[in-house]
């Protein structure tokens, strides 16, 4: 692959989902989405180095937090708010719970880590509660 | 992302303590973390750019380096400032850490190059620095790659002499090292296998292989060194020199059980080492109990390094960091909760479940609201926590009484009895089979027990039930090296052979009962479930085999004085077991709804490793200094300990030789050295005692400034509405006296150190505002500037 067709060549987000690697994550649309150049999912081989690097298992605890700030960051505005809370959580658990439990948890989620009490986890709080929270770097790891 | 722009705001960045530590986020205030939306704060960014704009003609922004200043963050900023000139500073080269900076990626280069040090102008040591500070970037590979080559291009690279060399050999380096990492990944052992088994069962199954694979890759180097130093040179002795060789003993199967026999004399055991000097090459003399000693010695401080560095960085990651137990259960599942590398769809239905399950458990205990157990209730728990533990050690002393009494009656007897050929297999390997059978069934009797004992966690209950298990474990090898060294180094002839093979045989028969019951439990099982329904799959207990794995190793340790080739033995062991055991997962079990978070254990694990590495540690050294070696076999014979040997011999032979030796070793033995040297090491671990108190003690103010950060915003919001309502309450902003008045009048945040410098500020904001007339009370979004 020449220079230039590793950033050009891009690998649809159809084919991506159906990667063995991520065939079984819940979050594996919203993967493609942040590691690809146009936010579409299609990713060229230099995102997809990206994201594998990331992945790994060598990968400093910072790039590995913030990535996952951006990966849980579902509508994108720099904060984790209510509704990316309860994205993730119905992703977690298949919507299986009931939404005045979701409503719970996402409330102890927020008075857990948010400093600041203004209702959404910023970068700040997110990576200093992520620092507290020993098992990330080992779940947040893809073996290749 | 953020319509107002402030990238100009970071040229304020103040040098205080916090950064130059190398452990602090970003402070700088104005980011856009501050701001939540825009659209809140369209009204905001107006104002600001009206007093932006009212100070762009005067040239520099000090309004907003007041504002910075006044802000409720930076009181502790500043208080901090005060003491950190006094602190040391550290000059490291590690870089500060960049938090995200989701729009500013252009303006990066700048702050590297704003952050280096003077003296960092060198290619060298730029490259190298940029390495690592680029490592933490969260943005594409491709922009590193474009920053650190238009950062090294500006810098100029050495002409000639060393610093040339310097830059060329770092090169070379760069690129070696780049080919063996390469080369590595192809030598990653199993690494195949692993994928297969994460992808089914997850990262907690998998750690038990990991784990083997390290206790396995911790054997194969530490054997290598002794088996040049130690076990080559008998061998090439035994060939070519004058050593009297046994008469032959045929061979039979039977022997790799029982580890007798042909393997009585063979260089398995410590009897085959002679204690003659060997001279394989002509003129050079190789004394084999130096080398014995010294190579045992070695292979025991090489492991202490390893576990030692190990145990040490898992502590530091699992209870330093995360701060010993963690309170933040709700974001842990989340944030930790799914399993990345999970590819199986059963594997992931599952996880699903268990994560279900944890949300449920804890909005369960959440709601019961922690029952305070009633005295009667907490009285007869108590009362049957005490029966149980009595009744633990009571099975405790038990185990060791029947391991005593099947060794003296029957070890002892059957080696005595083989003088005269009559001895029986069985008899040999009767003490192993009892006490791999009291270590399987034992513990089952604590899994029924813990059913009555409530513990308040599954967790605990996981804990408590490893360390019964551990502590029979080690009680029944105490007991049997107590037997050994003192019952049977005193009657049988060649003892170290003897305790050798009976180590030998433990662990031959252990990997028998792991192997057998793999076959029994997990393969059984999985016929007898297909056959009937209510027969469920076996589940792979993690922890008890990482106790069996502990155990083993511990044998192999203590063996290992006695048997030099037992690691070899240990190793293959190893092997068997990881291939055993990782057909029998991937057929007969299936995975565990339950969900092991395995950071914690991990540590637990190598603790016991590293504890029980000490105990062997301290029974071999016990048996080096104060037991007498046997007369008629070994490299020590007719000595009274082995200890004796080296200082007879060598240590006498060396003071005789230099006087200066003389000297320090005197000095060296003398007590006063040795209370020097104790309290030299105390007092290191003061001091880093009190590092690591400072730390927590920062990280505190750290969390206070997190905290008070977010109060800017509620300090900035203020502000601004306080200032729009006066001014839209005028009508028009005009300069008068009733506005300045409305100003002075407005009581900031109540911050007690910043309430007069609060005023004074508002005054200079009051003036900014006014300082040129605006037609309006909002100000003109048109201002380009």
């Amino acid at each position: 692959m020449s220079y230039n067709e590793s950033s050009m060549v891009k690998i649809p987000l159809d084919v991506l989902e159906n990667m063995p690697e991520l065939k079984e994550n819940p979050f594996r649309r919203r993967i493609c989405q942040v590691f690809s150049d146009d936010a579409t999912g299609d990713m060229a081989f230099d995102d997809f180095l990206d994201m594998f690097s990331v992945f790994s298992e060598a990968a400093p605890r910072e790039i590995k937090s913030a990535y996952a700030f951006k990966i849980y960051d579902f509508d994108g505005d720099n904060f984790l708010g209510r509704s990316d809370l309860e994205t993730t959580l119905k992703a977690l658990t298949q919507n299986s719970l009931k939404t005045e439990e979701v409503k719970f948890v996402i409330d102890q989620v927020l008075e857990e880590t948010d400093l600041d009490s203004d209702g959404m986890l910023s970068y700040i709080e997110f990576e200093h509660v992520i620092s507290r929270a020993p098992d990330f770097l080992t779940t947040f790891h893809i073996r290749i | 992302m953020s319509n107002l722009d402030v990238s100009d705001v970071s040229g304020i960045k103040s040098e205080t303590a916090f950064h130059k530590s190398g452990s602090s986020t970003d402070l700088n205030p104005m980011s856009n973390e501050i701001f939540p939306s825009m659209s809140q704060f369209s009204a905001a960014s107006d104002e600001f750019k009206t007093i932006r704009a009212t100070n762009y003609f005067r040239g520099y922004d000090w309004s907003m380096a007041e504002l910075l200043q006044k802000l409720p963050s930076r009181q502790l900023e500043n208080v901090a400032d005060l003491a950190a000139r006094t602190l040391l500073r550290k000059k490291s080269l590690k870089p500060h850490r960049m938090t995200l900076r989701l729009s500013r990626e252009d303006s990066l280069e700048d702050d590297i190059m704003g952050s280096l040090d003077q003296d960092l102008q060198s290619a060298t040591d730029l490259s190298g620095y940029l390495d690592s500070a680029v490592r933490t970037f969260p943005t594409t590979l491709s922009k590193k790659r474009n920053i650190k080559h238009s950062i090294l291009v500006k810098v100029k690279k050495p002409e000639r002499g060393l610093p040339l060399l310097k830059y060329r050999l770092n090169k070379v380096s760069k690129y070696f090292m780049l080919k063996w990492r390469q080369f590595n990944r192809l030598l990653d052992l199993w690494r195949s296998h692993l994928l297969i088994i994460e992808g089914s069962f997850g990262t907690s199954v998998v750690s038990y292989f990991i784990f083997l694979k390290w206790v396995l890759l911790i054997n194969v180097p530490v054997f290598l060194f002794t088996f040049t130093l130690l076990v080559i040179p008998a061998l090439l002795y035994s060939w070519y020199g004058s050593q009297k060789l046994e008469d032959d003993v045929s061979f039979s199967f039977l022997d790799l059980f029982t580890g007798c026999g042909y393997l009585e004399n063979s260089i398995m055991y410590y009897g085959f080492y002679t204690n003659q000097t060997m001279e394989l090459v002509p003129g050079h003399s190789y004394e084999m109990k130096y080398v014995y000693l010294f190579t045992c010695a070695g292979y025991y401080i090489l492991c202490l390094i390893i576990l030692g560095y190990s145990y040490l960085r898992s502590y530091r990651i699992y209870y330093i960091e995360a701060g010993g137990p963690t309170i933040n259960c709700y974001f842990n599942i989340f944030v930790s909760g799914w399993d990345y590398g999970i590819t199986s769809n059963e594997a992931s239905q599952l996880k699903h479940k268990s994560l279900y399950n944890e949300f449920k458990e804890n909005l369960y205990s959440h709601h019961k609201k922690k029952s305070f157990r009633d005295k009667d209730e907490l009285t007869k728990l108590w009362l049957i926590r005490t029966l149980t533990w009595l009744l633990v050690i009571v099975m405790l002393t038990l185990s060791g009484y029947i391991t005593y009494f099947v060794s003296t009656e029957l070890s002892i007897t059957n080696k005595l009895a083989e003088e005269s050929k009559s001895y029986s297999t069985l008899k040999t390997l009767a003490m192993p089979i009892v006490l791999s059978s009291i270590q399987q069934l034992f513990p089952l009797v604590f899994s029924f027990l813990e059913l009555y004992e409530e513990y308040s966690s599954p967790k605990k209950q996981l804990y408590v039930h490893m360390f019964r298990a551990m502590a029979f474990k080690g009680t029944m090898l105490a007991v049997l090296v107590y037997f050994w060294f003192a019952v049977a180094s005193s009657n049988i002839e060649c003892w170290e052979t003897f305790v050798g093979e009976e180590i030998y045989r433990l662990v031959i028969v252990d990997l028998i009962f792991v192997l057998g019951y793999s076959f029994f439990m997990e393969f059984m099982r999985k016929i007898c479930s297909q056959r009937w329904e209510w027969i469920k799959k076996a589940e792979f207990a993690i922890a008890q085999h990482t106790l069996e794995l502990i155990y083993s190793q511990s044998l192999c340790w203590l063996g290992f004085f006695f048997a030099p080739l037992l690691p070899l033995v240990v190793i293959m062991k190893l092997v068997l077991i990881f291939y055993v055991k990782r057909f029998s997962l991937m057929n007969n079990c299936t995975p565990s709804v339950k969900s092991c978070r395995d950071s914690r254990t991990h540590t637990i694990f190598v603790g016991y490793l590293f504890i029980f590495f000490l105990l062997c540690c301290i029974a071999v050294g016990y048996s080096i200094v104060l037991i007498k070696p046997s007369n008629v076999c070994g490299p020590y014979q007719n000595y009274s300990t082995i200890y004796e040997a080296i200082n007879t011999d060598m240590i006498s032979r060396w003071r005789n030789d230099s006087p200066a030796f003389n000297e320090i070793s005197q000095v060296v033995n003398s007590p006063g050295f040795v209370a020097g040297v104790l309290i030299f090491m105390f007092m290191v671990l003061y001091y880093t005692r009190t590092i690591s108190i400072s730390h927590r003690a920062m990280v505190e103010q750290l969390q206070l400034q997190l905290i008070s950060e977010g109060k800017d915003k509620k300090f900035l919001m203020n502000l601004l509405n306080q200032v729009k309502i006066r001014g839209h309450k005028q009508g028009i902003l005009h300069p008068g006296p009733v506005l300045q008045k409305a100003l002075a009048d407005y009581s900031g945040p109540a911050t007690a150190s910043d309430a007069h410098g609060g005023k004074v500020f508002i005054r200079m904001v009051a003036d900014s505002i006014l300082g040129s007339p605006l037609p309006t009370g909002r100000s003109s979004p048109s201002q380009q500037y």
